[in-house]
């Protein structure tokens, strides 16, 4: 079958792989393309199988069954040192008794010495730690070990950059800052890259194009902004979070809640289902549903209320001047018709 | 083995059920018991003092309690039979002031002595290195739950130790098992002694291998017995390798007399040894001429120990590199079965091979491949152990990063592999060349016809008791040993120092 032009332009694609270790399925069918200078991200719970995905395209793990294309070469049975895949690992896995400048170079063995040099300098220089090179992976801080990490990863020009979790290792303060200088580095670098993150917020902030896994298979596949506003069903919305879901009944082509009602989506009649509602979609109005003020979170930039409304606990986002004493009743409603709902 | 099941069950009934056997093994069995007991009463709190204590010179004592491990047992036999014995050193300083007899040092004291004095330091070794590695954290919490120190060495230190202690114990109570030297010299009648015997002596090779396999059948039993234990203990490592400060606890008023305890201890176990064969030295007359003979004799211990080491070295890689990074039934069976080494008695194993090969491979019959084999088979526990350590801190993802990276499997192995393992396989080496050096019975049995080796000189030489022939090999022997041992607590120390935080998990 010819290659179409817009398919033969894939970095990477995989085909129906399967994996199982000791006959537990830990990759079911799983399908997964990313073009040229995209950042896939990929998102789920522990135990879905993003790092054996990223372990199966680096060639770390034999796939039981599919295909991997990497830049249009079929890479399944080829070993990792000739995939042209750069891999970030989660502990980093610097060499301890290389210097900085001395596993930047790892990867270079085929580059002239001089053109080497240059090279490492020159990724070194990327990532912002030209004066460390002759130091050893010990004597730096965590920060800067994943920024060594990323140098050696980058500096052979992979086709495909594969980062596992990469900033699990940081603290969370360190990893908001650090986040901005990797992605930049990424783009910098010019290769595709898969990205994988148990956190949801990360995956969303770095991807162009977000896959949730569940269970070894691709759930829901999309940019950020779609998996954020229209998740496909009841489990990626937990998952993403950042919501309340709330249960109702289907009655004249509306769900009904306690909070009013939104378009069903063609749920049939009389079904039960649930809607997500986000703290932006409730606000506080004159006439509404009655409730509580039962908790507040102040986070500086706004105030999460915690409004009790018939047993149920729904959170509302209001400015940061807006202060409303525990206990207040107030009356809320669902600000928008058009929210997810799922049957 | 061929050799015992050869001779018809009739007859091997007769061996085994014979009242002296009976004898020999309970006599075999209450010393090995006696002497790992003394060696670790002697080692535990040594280890202790010499890590986490402010004894004076703790550095210092560090080194020199280890020491006494360079001496053979057979070299320290002599000494103390020349010291203590009958118309020994002492006795005769003493015989003007009427001191007719001396408490009797053949037998079981002497023997019991003798070897707990030169094996205690395979638990000092063990059991230090394991409070090296114990997170003080554990005992930082237990200070703040109220305990006392005494308290916490006993709940906190003795159970995460107990893995080192019973791997140390093992060493010394096979050690004891398998010696031949020291018990020889003592005439403390062992299983060891009683098969030599057998076999040169009366030429009865078929008691001789039925003793054999009785004493293997013991050393197995030990052998089961700790690994049985190691394996309910292996949660007790958790943390390792997490906070790396080492306590140090004042010891008060105790600081003195712990330190003449060490003095004390380093004086009878190094100084007695050092004495005797120095005063022999200074007295023997044939000074000048046993210069060449100990030379060649040394070259010849360093040639074999090197063959033994290296042929070991080849063998151990593949079985803890396989053990380490696939671990399935098959590579653990292979690593069990190398263990059986540590169950083999030199003695038992110098014996098959002349069997052995004198049957069926005659061109190997006493010739210097056939020594280093022997060494080979013995010693490659050891080696398996240090590469297996060593190994095990090399996390895979490091070899996953080079592969990654464009380096091959062989790139891999000496870019990546080789250069993390080589102070682990360098340490392991140390120990297989330091014990190969010291080794008496096989080196006796199997080395070629005129390939006089240090420790066969000193044998040869004590066993007639002309002292003074054996001080010049025994000194080389000791000088030579204490630079592997140097290395090794060396390297020990400078672990200690830099808290080594390896990458990668």
């Amino acid at each position: 079958m010819p290659l179409t032009e817009s398919q033969s332009q894939q970095v990477l694609r995989l085909r129906g792989i399967s994996k199982a270790f000791a006959g537990v399925p830990a990759l079911r069918e799983l399908d997964l393309e990313v073009g040229p200078r995209e950042i896939l991200s990929l998102i789920g719970p522990s135990g879905c199988g993003k790092t054996t995905t990223l372990r199966v395209i680096a060639g770390l793990e034999v796939p039981d069954g599919g295909s991997v294309e990497i830049a249009g070469r079929d890479c399944r049975l080829l070993p990792p040192e000739r995939r042209s895949v750069g891999f970030v690992f989660q502990d980093y896995a610097l060499f301890p008794h290389l210097t900085v400048a001395e596993n930047v170079s790892f990867g270079l063995d085929g580059l002239h010495r001089s053109e080497r040099k240059k090279r490492v300098a020159e990724v070194l220089d990327l990532v912002g730690l030209p004066e460390m090179s002759q130091r050893l992976p010990r004597e730096l801080s965590g920060g800067q070990q994943q920024r060594v990490a990323l140098a050696r990863a980058i500096a052979p020009k992979p086709a495909l950059l594969l980062l596992d979790e990469p900033f699990s290792n940081l603290d969370p303060q360190l990893r908001r800052q650090v986040r901005h200088e990797v992605l930049a580095i990424v783009r910098a670098s010019g290769s595709a890259a898969v990205w994988v993150t148990h956190d949801h917020d990360e995956g969303l902030i770095v991807a162009d194009r977000v896959v949730v896994m569940k269970e070894g298979r691709a759930c829901q596949a999309g940019t950020p902004s779609e998996i954020w506003r229209s998740p496909q069903d009841a489990w990626v919305a937990g998952f993403i979070g950042h919501g309340d879901l709330l249960k109702g009944t289907v009655s004249n082509g509306r769900l009904v809640t306690s909070l009013g009602d939104v378009a069903a989506n063609g749920i049939p009649e009389g079904a039960e289902a649930t809607v997500l509602v986000r703290p932006e979609d409730v606000v506080i109005v004159e006439h509404g549903s009655p409730g509580t003020v039962v908790r507040r979170h102040f986070s500086g930039s706004d105030n999460i209320y915690c409004v009790q409304i018939d047993g149920t606990l729904l959170h509302c986002r209001q400015p940061s001047d807006v202060e409303i004493p525990r206990g207040t009743e107030i009356k809320v409603k669902l600000k928008s018709d058009a929210l997810p709902v799922f049957s | 083995m061929i050799r015992a099941f050869g001779s018809g069950t009739g007859e091997l009934a007769g061996v085994v059920l014979r009242p002296r056997t009976l004898g020999l093994l309970i006599r075999t069995a209450g010393l090995a018991v006696a002497v790992t007991a003394a060696a670790i009463v002697i080692a535990v709190p040594l280890a202790w003092f010499t890590t986490r204590s402010d004894l004076p010179w703790r550095r210092f004592w560090g080194v020199a309690t280890a020491l006494p491990l360079v001496i053979p047992s057979y070299v320290g036999g002599f000494a103390f039979v020349a010291a203590l014995g009958p118309r020994g050193m002492l006795q005769a300083a003493l015989s003007p002031l009427g001191v007719e007899r001396l408490p009797e040092i053949y037998g079981f004291p002497g023997a019991w002595l003798v070897l707990t004095l030169f094996t205690y330091p395979y638990v000092l070794l063990t059991t230090r290195a394991s409070i090296l590695g114990l997170d003080s954290s554990l005992e930082e919490a237990a200070l703040t739950l109220g305990k006392t120190r005494w308290e916490i060495f006993w709940r906190v230190l003795v159970p995460q130790l107990r893995p080192a202690v019973a791997a140390g114990g093992l060493l010394v109570a096979l050690y004891t098992l398998h010696d031949f030297g020291a018990v020889s010299l003592l005439r403390f009648d062992s299983f060891t002694r009683a098969i030599y015997v057998s076999y040169r002596g009366s030429f009865d090779r078929t008691a001789a291998a039925i003793l054999s396999l009785i004493l293997i059948t013991l050393s197995l039993l030990i052998v089961a017995a700790e690994s049985r234990s190691r394996r309910r203990a292996d949660y007790h490592r958790i943390h390792s390798g997490g906070g790396r400060r080492t306590l140090v606890i004042p010891l008060g008023a105790w600081r003195w007399a712990v330190f003449a305890g060490c003095t004390f201890l380093v004086l009878i176990s190094l100084g007695i040894p050092v004495a005797v064969i120095g005063y022999w030295l200074v007295r023997g007359t044939t000074g000048a001429n046993a210069i060449e003979p100990t030379l060649t004799a040394a070259f010849n211990t360093l040639r074999a120990a090197a063959a033994g080491t290296l042929l070991c070295l080849l063998a151990a890689w593949p079985v803890a590199a396989l053990s380490v990074r696939h671990p399935s039934r098959m590579s653990r069976f292979i690593e069990t079965s190398s263990f059986v080494g540590y169950a083999l008695p030199g003695l038992v194993v110098a014996l098959s091979l002349v069997f052995l090969t004198a049957r069926w491979v005659p061109f190997l019959y006493q010739g210097l491949a056939l020594l280093a084999l022997a060494y080979g088979v013995l010693f490659l526990p050891q080696a398996v152990g240090a590469m297996r350590a060593s190994l095990l801190q090399v996390s895979p993802q490091l070899e996953e990063a080079a592969r990654t990276l464009g380096a091959g499997r062989a790139g891999t192995f000496f870019k990546v592999v080789l250069p993390l393992v080589r102070p682990g396989v360098l340490a392991g080496s140390a120990l297989v060349f330091l014990t190969a050096m010291k080794e008496l019975p096989a080196t006796l049995l199997l080395s070629p016809p005129g390939f006089a080796t240090l420790a066969t000189r000193v044998w040869g030489a004590t066993n007639d008791a002309f002292f003074a022939r054996a001080a010049a090999p025994a000194l080389v022997l000791i000088a030579l040993s204490s630079v592997p041992l140097t290395f090794l607590v060396l390297k020990e120390r400078s672990q200690e120092e830099s808290g080594l935080a390896r990458d990668g998990r």
